[in-house]
């Protein structure tokens, strides 16, 4: 049953991406640019904590934490993003989110520079991602929310987090060591 | 749902059989119209019986109808005393007249409306034909296949005694009573096949229990076959529940029911009249072990397997929690007594609150024996083979997930033992053995482990032949001194077999292979002692439970690993001398006179270590199987016991790491996968491998 209602409730989650992008959006920052999350998505905001590197996977996964007994995967969204690293600040922090592959929930920490708050932005301010030629890679976002002069820019986190795109990275990390 | 043959009967029989209830319910020993009247509706029922019912069925309510009527004389005529118990009997009797009908009449339609002259195809029809499910019913029919698993086992082990000791009374209403509540149930959610075959399968274990049959190795055959095909049955009707649709009809159905059918109906008129007078004397002593049977299962109830591992979970965290807090305050503890009281209470209740978690996933391994049982017998049959299957401490617990996880190495081993291992009758004789082999499956605990024995006194391992296949693969040179135990190691190889032919069963070298990769993924190992000529025995020693093991904390540079007690051999301090490199390559160290490949875990962690030289670290000696390596760490922290959790989906393939754990600080530690990391040591190092 309980199958059939996670069944129920991804199809509702993809409709309304692709139909209604409107609605909350948690924005944080990595260096000057801004990004929007679906609220629905994020679990909780933690402070840097110790992260315990895992040898051989890509470099952008930085390690696991303990989230209260459940052990979780961290990703550097910089180090994901080919965005040259910074050192920590106070204002450094881990948002768990939760994604779903597969029918699966799972949750999954990204570090960024710095979370900035909570908005509402309606479906008419949502734009289509431009297109950016070869080099950009703009499948994972969902579109560009515009909030007045600045723009976010709205990520489709299950597709930036998507479980095969860590395994095959860490395919090709095997191989060439 | 069938207008067919005796439907209409059947019908008038049902009511009747209703009206029965209520008659008995108002009548009472002064009320001779109301006797009367109840007196005249058994012989109507009795009637009816005979048109509506097939004949054992008709035989059954008649002998019940006609009961209660002498009764009711009995009660007119004033020969009784106590009329109000009599009207309660007759009041029982009534109900058990309308369990007999009730259902009946509407599976009996199913079953017997395949006259003698329809073609197999059309029967299938008339058989198999089963409607969607009501949306209404699905939670009762998602009830009923768990029930119906559990009763299937039930039957089966019944069914397996019963061959054993063919007159146990208490075996066979046992297996009578899993196909009646199936049946019944059955009947209820419209389950037509489901219901068809186990009436057809009730009504030969009835006559069985009547003694009108004699319960033979043919009788068994068609039964087990039966419970085969309803867990078939019972698997679509699931998957139906999960993809909607209707169920495709079972191929051999209808075949199986007319066996039983065939079974119920020619065995009856040759079957002596008095069987098995040797009956009561063992129903003693069967009826004591059923008792305990019932007695452990007690009272339960059904929690989903979700919702306990969350508890167990849960609990896990707080055990850590409570370690947390108790390292934060023991300096205030050692101070206030008060304070260091109500923590040692805390730590008291912790503990026993995570081994009461712990045991609530705890299951007896019975299942799993009986699983064999049955793969034992079935084998023992295809082959010609006299078998003696014995298990010991089928009630020994273990975690229900070991229980699923071993279950299919033990089905490799218990068939290798029962197909190469025990030889033919003939065989035997020959060896001055009894024909009878025997097959010991024995399981109990020992030091925080679970073991199970696999003993058979078959032909055991031999050696020559094993070394003989050994040299023929390139595994081992010619002329090279091999222990006893790296000899029977050899059947780990994969591609080596020692059966001359192959079989449908077993003999083509990879069931071991496979066994030792389960066994291991389960932290566990196999230990194989082997007499030629005389039998063998495989012991396989597993923990308890996945949840918990016991590992070294190893310190790499900055980071904490945890190395699982069970694959460490020993640590030492090498000297520089031990150490070579080959090609300057690959490292070796020399331990005891064994040259064992080295593995530098901060080149595989990628961090800096305290001592780039291993001269001044340590170098802690894992092995794995036949394999072994040495990993150079910086320090031994200690041992502690950890809960196991898992990196998720998203890392839980990483090589050289099976899991992760959670110390006493809250942080996280990698629990080194010791199998994948030996790997590892010899893919980067060749010329370790070739020495190996």
């Amino acid at each position: 049953m309980s199958n059939a209602n996670a069944a129920v409730m991804e199809s509702t989650e993809a409709r309304s991406a692709a139909a209604d992008r409107g609605g909350k959006y948690l924005t944080f920052a990595l260096g000057k640019e801004e990004y929007g999350l679906e609220i629905l998505k994020v679990r909780e905001i933690i402070g840097l904590m110790d992260i315990t590197a895992v040898p051989r996977t890509p470099k952008y996964v930085k390690g696991v934490i303990n989230l209260r007994g459940q052990v979780i995967t961290v990703v550097d969204l910089r180090a994901k993003f080919s965005m040259a690293l910074v050192e920590k600040t106070d204002q450094t922090c881990i948002i768990v989110v939760e994604i779903s592959q597969n029918g699966r929930k799972l949750s999954i920490g990204i570090i960024v520079d710095r979370v900035s708050e909570v908005l509402d932005i309606a479906s008419e301010n949502i734009e289509d991602p431009p297109n950016l030629g070869d080099g950009g890679d703009a499948d994972f976002i969902l579109g560009m929310g515009k909030i007045g002069e600045s723009v976010k820019i709205l990520l489709d986190i299950d597709k930036v987090l998507s479980t095969c795109e860590i395994l095959q990275v860490s395919d090709a990390a095997k191989a060439s060591v | 749902m069938s207008s067919n043959l005796g439907g209409d009967a059947g019908g008038e029989l049902n009511r009747l059989a209703a009206r029965l209830g209520e008659m008995v319910r108002q009548v009472d020993a002064e009320d001779l119209t109301g006797l009367a009247q109840l007196h005249d509706a058994l012989g109507g029922a009795s009637t009816l019986a005979e048109a509506a019912l097939e004949p054992t069925r008709a035989n059954a309510v008649n002998a019940i109808a006609i009961a209660g009527m002498q009764l009711i004389e009995q009660i007119v005529l004033k020969e009784v005393d106590d009329t109000r118990a009599s009207i309660d009997q007759i009041g029982k009797s009534i109900a058990e007249l309308q369990s007999f009908i009730g259902g009946a009449a509407k599976v009996e339609g199913a079953t017997d409306a395949r006259p003698e002259t329809q073609t197999p195809a059309q029967a299938s029809t008339a058989v198999v034909e089963q409607g969607p499910l009501s949306e209404a019913d699905l939670p009762l029919v998602q009830e009923f296949i768990g029930e119906a698993g559990g009763h299937l086992e039930a039957a089966e082990a019944g069914l397996l005694q019963l061959e054993e000791n063919g007159s146990n009374p208490d075996a066979l209403s046992a297996v009578f009573r899993g196909f009646h509540t199936i049946k019944g149930v059955a009947g209820f959610l419209n389950l037509v096949q489901i219901g068809a075959l186990a009436h057809a399968a009730e009504s030969v274990l009835d006559l069985a229990r009547k003694g009108k049959l004699r319960f033979d190795g043919a009788v068994a055959d068609v039964i087990l076959q039966s419970i085969d095909a309803m867990r078939k049955l019972i698997q679509f009707i699931a998957d139906i529940g999960k993809t909607g649709g209707t169920p495709a009809p079972l191929d051999g159905l209808n075949e199986l029911l007319a066996r039983l059918k065939d079974c119920a109906q020619g065995r009856q008129a040759e079957a002596p009249a008095p069987v098995q007078a040797a009956a009561p004397a063992q129903a003693p002593a069967a009826a004591g072990e059923a008792g305990q049977h019932q007695a452990v299962g007690g009272s339960a109830i059904k929690v989903s397997t979700d919702r306990l591992d969350a508890l167990i979970n849960m609990v896990g965290e707080l055990v850590i929690a409570q370690a947390m807090v108790n390292q934060d305050i023991c300096g205030l503890a050692a101070r206030d007594r008060r304070v260091s009281r109500n923590l040692s209470h805390l730590n008291k209740i912790a503990r026993e609150l995570q081994e009461l978690s712990m045991s609530m996933r705890m299951v007896p391994i019975q299942g799993v024996f009986q699983k064999m049982a049955r793969l034992v017998r079935d084998l023992a049959r295809k082959s010609g083979k006299e078998i003696n299957f014995v298990t010991i401490g089928a009630e020994t617990e273990l975690d229900r997930n070991v229980v699923e996880a071993i279950s299919d190495p033990l089905v490799h081993m218990v068939r290798n033992a029962a197909d190469h291992g025990i030889e033919s009758p003939d065989d035997r004789l020959k060896a001055a053995k009894p024909r009878e082999g025997s097959l010991t499956l024995k399981a109990y605990h020992q030091s925080g482990n679970i073991v199970i024995e696999i003993a058979d006194d078959g032909r055991g391992l031999n050696k020559a032949k094993l070394l003989r296949k050994a040299i023929e693969a390139g595994l081992i040179k010619q002329g090279q001194e091999l222990s006893e135990q790296e000899i029977f190691q050899l059947i780990y190889h994969p591609g080596l077999s020692t059966a001359d032919k192959v079989t449908d069963v077993s003999g083509r070298g990879v069931g071991m292979d496979v066994v030792r990769r389960n066994v291991e993924v389960l932290r566990g190992g196999i230990e194989i002692a082997s007499t030629e000529g005389r039998g063998s025995t495989f012991t396989i020693r597993l923990p308890l439970t996945l949840a918990v093991i016991d590992g070294l904390v190893i310190k790499v540079g900055p980071q904490r690993h945890i190395i699982p007690i069970t694959s460490i051999e020993q640590s030492i301090q090498p000297r520089a001398a031990q150490i070579s490199t080959i090609q300057n390559r690959g490292e070796v160290c020399m331990v005891r006179d064994r040259l064992v490949p080295v593995l530098r875990l901060h080149r595989l962690f990628g961090v800096k270590p305290v001592n780039e030289d291993p001269a001044a670290g340590l170098f802690v000696i894992v092995q794995s199987g036949a394999s072994r390596c040495c990993l150079l760490v910086d320090e031994l922290l200690g041992q502690q016991q950890v809960v196991i959790k898992s990196l998720g989906p998203t890392l839980g393939h990483v090589k050289g790491i099976s899991g992760g754990a959670i110390l006493g600080d809250g942080n996280v530690s990698l629990i080194l996968d010791v199998p994948s990391l030996i790997n590892l040591a010899a893919e980067e190092n060749d010329a370790g491998k070739a020495l190996e």
